[in-house]
């Protein structure tokens, strides 16, 4: 049950985690507490390895 | 108050968009699946947790009221964004298990992140007992415990996804979900005589060291036993009903 590659609906993962992101990261340094971004720091460089250097599909 | 709203309002819309992600890529069987039981675990583990081990763990300011919004649409809404993760990962791999592992690491790491910040703004209080002092109580090994949720909940959905006795599978899969806090509260009680004589003893490096141990131990522990656990009950669903 793929969706059509032209889809929107394919990019919504990354919608999610970048209003996480968003949010979170927002909030951890309105807080004070900056060093609470990291995890999502941590997070984009995976994808970004498995974007640049991944398997194709 | 602000940001409470504004946390209800993201988690909210986040919930959302899984959905539609969901009924688009997975069904509207999978859907129900995966937003029932994460909603009825967001729900089901804090009721656990306050009623039964509320002295020795968290929520100083979640009200049943805000259960359900605060924590089912939340866990829902960032399970699924780690399993999607976790998916477009490892899942070409085509072992389920490493892609709930990763999506379970990956679901840790997110709480590792808002834990501290919920924790700082007074939104949320943690009385877990532990070695060290950390500001706000917060034990940063506390994001192992949510790895475990992640990981068993999506285990649970890619083994049970396509057995004939769906609502059983869905009933035992939520269940599956509460082994870790039953596991780590039903023993709180007795370690926190030996947090106490710890913390005494012992110097601050060693102390992080061994919070981090404890609880990554048992996310080992647990998840081994509760892949275990998920993997029979798969191999006896699949048998056609009698």
């Amino acid at each position: 049950m793929t969706p059509d590659p032209s889809s929107p609906v394919r990019a919504i993962p990354l919608v999610l985690f970048a209003i996480f992101v968003a949010f979170w990261s927002t909030l951890d340094v309105a807080s004070g507490v900056p060093l609470a971004v990291l995890p999502s720091v941590l997070i984009a460089l995976a994808l970004l390895v498995r974007a640049l250097w991944g398997v194709k599909e | 108050m602000t940001t409470e709203i504004l946390l209800l309002a993201t988690m909210v819309i986040s919930a959302i968009l899984a959905a539609v992600h969901s009924l688009a890529v997975r069904g509207a069987r999978d859907t129900l699946w995966l937003a029932v039981t994460g909603v009825t675990f967001g729900y089901l583990f804090p009721f656990i947790d306050i009623n039964l081990f509320g002295h020795y763990t968290f929520h100083g300011h979640l009200t049943v009221l805000n259960f359900p919004l605060h924590l089912g649409f939340s866990w829902f809404a960032l399970y699924y964004t780690a399993f999607c993760l976790g998916e477009y990962l490892v899942g070409h791999l085509q072992k389920r298990w490493l892609v709930a592992l990763v999506s379970g690491l990956i679901f840790g790491l997110m709480e590792a992140q808002w834990d501290p910040t919920l924790l700082n703004l007074g939104i949320m209080e943690l009385f877990l007992p532990s070695f060290g002092d950390y500001p706000w109580n917060f034990n940063p090994g506390i994001p192992f415990c949510h790895a475990y949720f992640g990981f068993a909940w999506v285990y649970a959905y890619l083994l049970f996804q396509d057995t004939p006795r769906f609502g059983l599978a869905l009933v035992l899969g939520a269940a599956t979900l509460v082994l870790w806090p039953l596991g780590v509260m039903v023993w709180v009680p007795v370690l926190e005589p030996i947090y106490m004589a710890g913390k005494a003893s012992l110097g601050p490096g060693v102390r992080v060291v061994l919070d981090l141990v404890h609880l990554g131990l048992s996310f080992i522990v647990t998840g081994i036993v509760g892949a275990w656990f998920l993997r029979f009950l798969a191999r006896r669903l699949a048998r056609p009903a009698a």
